[in-house]
């Protein structure tokens, strides 16, 4: 375990640990742009110049590694100068497109020269021009003028896709990043690359000049595309959202996230349930007072008794309105009859990287709480609470009355008797649990739209109407599942990491 | 004139002198034999070691000291690469050496991979050596048929193959990882050291790579012993360069001289002196990396490792470029700055950016554009490339800018005020 110095700090690291990392560590800024903590060190931006006693040049950061003794300083004159030179020298080239420039107000450029240099342009040659608006694909758009040639996108293809679908052409200052030719990307993580370049050269074709990142508030959430639970961010402003990006996982996703989940954003959008739906004398359904649709329901939930009702707990909902659930029939109603998402529901394509076959987000976080599936009953499901859609047609032919708990306008919840709209993960506070016992919680990015709530929010409601208390605080109702269920057994909501924590099998 | 001690061109004069049954005449591969079948490896490394040796591909690494690098556990194979891609602007002396006598190269390199332990080395000749690389083809299919390579090489258990690689134009692949590197059929480009090729080189394993006229001086070493080369030349740079000359002389070309020869000598003796009676202005001792001389700072000048650092230059690949009072040195600069620019492989921010802006200023200037500043600019650029980069392709484009900048720049300054 060498001890170094690093600019007066003495520290101490692992063998092999570079100058860099150790920084990274202890919290000193060194400025870089090739180097990524996922990927293979490729030293070519010779940004993070830092100064060693004792070494007659300056050296990089990144590749090089601590040594006892070593004293390091990254912001001793000789350092600096040579940090400002290396930026002079990258920003001679590099176009004035931040006013039309995606990347303005996350660019690493942009954040370096303010931090580092601050130094005035003294290039007045002509600057070599490249392909701007390159499509590699359909997804990404490529401006090799504002490439600075960090080589991350080609190290990503290599070494995380492992496709190998980019490489750098032609030599010096004519080089530029491209696909092969007559070939597009074709990777289901290719907007990762979005994600690490390091400038405006890669950006996103769904999310071009839709909105100023400086506008964007980032929430905590997570995916719920599959039962990966991949750590996001969604970028809002206002009550939208415009993008989802990764968050550092370790334990989950590491850094990335596949296409299909970061473009799923969008589904919030859909065919949604914005108030609460009665079916009316003719059959249709109407919009009606929250109050009203609760009293019809608990009038003939009444009617038909406990032993007659069933909860179909939901392995697309959180852990919260799957417990108010089981809470509500059972100390509401008396009813001790529950089901859950059929096993060969919500199934589709894995593949060998993050995506799993299992598209539901809380499948795990279901069986934890006590739900399967149970093939219904006749006699036990007169009524029926179902959360989703997972409900055959059969049993639909067979069941006198179905109340539905929904975020989306589903065909299912076309032919219930009480619609109760619902809200999507990422518009409220709420836990899952991913594939492998990770508990995770999403924080509320956005309103959801019209009246809709959390579903825990609604059966505490209905809780309300027949004297039962359910929390509506998503903390309290952890804490409750905590102390019931050995599983569980975590710490508090708001102590419970941003990464998430294990379960207990 | 002195007398020049003939290692390396000791055949050149002769007929058909790149012939096997030329070389034999003199002893060739006899050398070669009595290392494969009667020494240890050990002895000889420590001849090359003894002899003081130098990497004559401009660097100046002590060879025996550079083959005494590889890991002492046979755990991997180790590879021998010769770096025939002479591409230092000015330097034509391996070309002579691959066209007039390919197997002197082919025996030292022979046993230099008896030295090292190598059984399959490789020759990265320079894409444009047509003849050259005929030539060499022509000698290893010779040795081939007489068994000095391929599988029992001199009727011994030892085997050693030996491949023609060629390039396809690319200055930064005389570096020697982006050689190793191009080998491999990746594109030609540096990698980062540490580590080093004679730990991690051509497809990971250790490497050794040597030039040319360097593996082509080891048979004389071996066969003369080590001392014996090392009483030749000067305290620190031991034996025989081949030197380059070109420009308005009346002899150009490539002259075998003993380290510390007076360059004045070399120029006024050699090489018969300027052209049209004209006089000297300025000489690149070294191939265009290296800081340029003006002609009173090369009176005095002897051509060895050391002289040349006390006066501030390099010895470098011994390619001797001479200005007379004629020319432009604006112009030329432009020229040099325009190759190094053309070559940058394009890794690194410096060199990529830098070696193109230091171009167009100097294009600027050319034409009679420049501006108030410019050489300021000029200078800082230049020193803000050096010491940053992944190889000193970035220093070897910086140097001649300072360097022409700090001996002539009343020449620039006249440019730009016109």
């Amino acid at each position: 375990m060498p001890k170094a110095t690093i600019n007066g700090r003495e520290i101490e690291v692992a063998q092999g640990t570079t100058i860099l990392a150790a920084c990274e560590e202890i919290g000193v800024r060194i400025p870089y742009f090739c180097w990524h903590p996922a990927l293979s060190i490729a030293g070519n931006c010779r940004m993070c110049l830092v100064e060693i006693e004792k070494f007659p040049k300056l050296v990089i950061a990144c590749n090089t590694v601590v040594t006892e003794g070593m004293i390091v300083h990254t912001n001793s004159d000789k350092a600096k100068k040579g940090q400002q030179g290396v930026l002079e020298i990258m920003l001679a080239n590099h176009p004035l497109d931040c006013p039309i420039c995606d990347q303005a107000g996350e660019c690493m450029l942009q954040d370096r020269y303010f931090e580092f240099s601050l130094q005035k342009s003294r290039f007045i040659e002509e600057k070599v021009e490249k392909p701007k608006r390159k499509y590699l694909s359909d997804k990404i758009v490529y401006d090799g003028e504002r490439c600075i040639l960090c080589s991350r996108c080609v190290r990503f293809s290599d070494e995380i896709t492992k496709d190998s679908q980019l490489g750098i052409f032609q030599r010096g200052a004519h080089s530029v990043v491209d696909v092969f030719p007559g070939k597009t990307l074709t990777s289901d993580y290719q907007l990762n690359m979005v994600d690490i370049c390091p400038v405006g050269a890669l950006t996103s074709v769904d999310f071009r000049f839709k909105c100023r990142a400086w506008y964007l508030v980032p929430t905590a959430s997570i995916c719920t595309k599959c039962a990966r639970g991949c750590s996001i961010i969604a970028d809002h402003k206002g009550d939208r959202i415009f993008r989802y990006r990764p968050r550092k996982n370790p334990y989950i996703n590491s850094f990335w996230m596949c296409d299909e989940g970061r473009l799923s954003y969008k589904e919030i959008e859909g065919n949604r349930c914005t108030k609460p739906l009665v079916k009316n004398v003719r059959g249709k359904l109407s919009v009606a007072s929250w109050d009203d649709a609760i009293q019809i329901v608990v009038k003939r939930f009444k009617e038909f008794g406990g032993a007659s009702i069933t909860g179909i707990a939901s392995a697309y909902e959180t852990n919260e309105a799957n417990w108010a659930l089981k809470k509500l029939l059972s100390g509401g109603f008396g009813s001790t009859n529950f089901s859950a998402t059929a096993e060969n529901i919500g199934k589709g394509e894995g593949d060998q990287f993050l995506k799993l076959e299992d598209k539901t987000p809380n499948r795990f976080g279901i069986k934890k709480l006590g739900f399967t599936f149970n093939p219904l009953s006749t006699e036990k499901s007169r009524g029926i609470i179902l959360m989703g859609d997972d409900i055959s047609t059969e049993s639909l032919e067979k069941v006198e009355f179905l109340v539905v708990i929904s975020p989306y306008m589903t065909e299912i919840a076309k032919k219930a008797d009480i619609v109760f709209p619902s809200a999507h993960a990422v518009e409220q506070f709420g836990s899952y649990v991913n594939f492998e016992g990770r508990v995770q919680k999403t924080e509320k990015a956005v309103r959801a739209p019209g009246e809709a709530i959390p579903a825990y929010q609604i059966l505490a409601l209905i809780g309300q109407a027949v004297s039962l208390s359910i929390p509506t605080c998503p903390a309290a109702i952890f804490k409750e599942i905590n102390k019931e269920n050995d599983a569980f057994n975590l710490i508090s909501w708001k102590d419970l990491d941003p990464c998430g924590a294990s379960t207990k099998a | 004139m002195a007398k020049t001690v003939k290692i390396l061109t000791k055949n050149w004069e002769k007929k058909d002198s790149y012939l096997l049954a030329t070389y034999l005449q003199d002893g060739g591969y006899e050398t070669a034999r009595n290392v494969v079948t009667k020494y240890s490896p050990d002895q000889v490394t420590a001849q090359v070691k003894q002899s003081g040796l130098r990497g004559r591909g401009g660097a100046g690494f002590p060879t025996g000291v550079k083959w005494g690098f590889l890991p002492k556990d046979k755990k991997k194979p180790v590879y021998l690469c010769c770096n025939a891609d002479e591409g230092e602007p000015g330097t034509f002396k391996d070309r002579y050496i691959m066209e007039l006598d390919p197997h002197m190269l082919v025996e030292g390199m022979i046993i230099a991979s008896f030295a090292i332990g190598c059984k399959l080395a490789f020759i990265y000749i320079r894409g444009e050596f047509d003849l050259p690389k005929l030539r060499l083809e022509a000698a290893i299919d010779e040795a081939y048929r007489a068994g000095y390579l391929g599988k029992n090489i001199f009727g011994t258990d030892i085997g050693l193959d030996l491949v023609v690689h060629a390039g396809a134009g690319a200055y930064v692949c005389g570096e020697e990882t982006a050689l190793i590197e191009s080998i491999e059929g990746k594109k030609g480009q540096p990698r980062l050291k540490p580590p080093f090729p004679a730990v991690v080189g051509l497809f990971g394993c250790p490497t050794i790579v040597n030039n040319v006229e360097t593996l082509a001086a080891v048979p004389w070493i071996i066969k003369n012993g080590g001392e014996a080369y090392a009483e030749l030349g000067t305290a620190q740079s031991k034996g025989t360069k081949l030197f380059c000359v070109s420009g308005p002389v009346n002899k150009p070309g490539v002259y075998e001289c003993e380290m510390g020869y007076p360059l004045k000598a070399l120029l006024e003796e050699n090489c018969g002196g300027m052209k049209d009676g004209r006089r000297l202005k300025a000489v690149i001792p070294g191939g265009s990396s290296t800081p340029i001389l003006t002609a009173k700072e090369v009176e005095n000048l002897k051509i060895d490792y050391e002289c040349c650092v006390l006066a501030e230059t390099m010895l470098g690949s011994g390619a001797v470029i001479v200005f007379d009072e004629t020319a432009d040195m604006v112009d030329h600069l432009t020229t040099l700055a325009h190759f190094y620019a053309h070559e940058s492989c394009g890794q690194c921010t410096p060199c990529r950016w830098g070696t193109h802006w230091c171009y167009q200023i100097l294009k600027r200037i050319n034409e009679g554009k420049g501006k108030f500043g410019d050489l300021e600019l000029l200078s800082d650029v230049a020193a803000n490339m050096m010491g940053k980069t992944i190889c000193p392709l970035s220093d070897a484009a910086a140097v001649p800018i300072l360097s022409f900048l700090k001996k002539f720049r009343p020449e620039f300054e006249a440019k730009i005020k016109a």
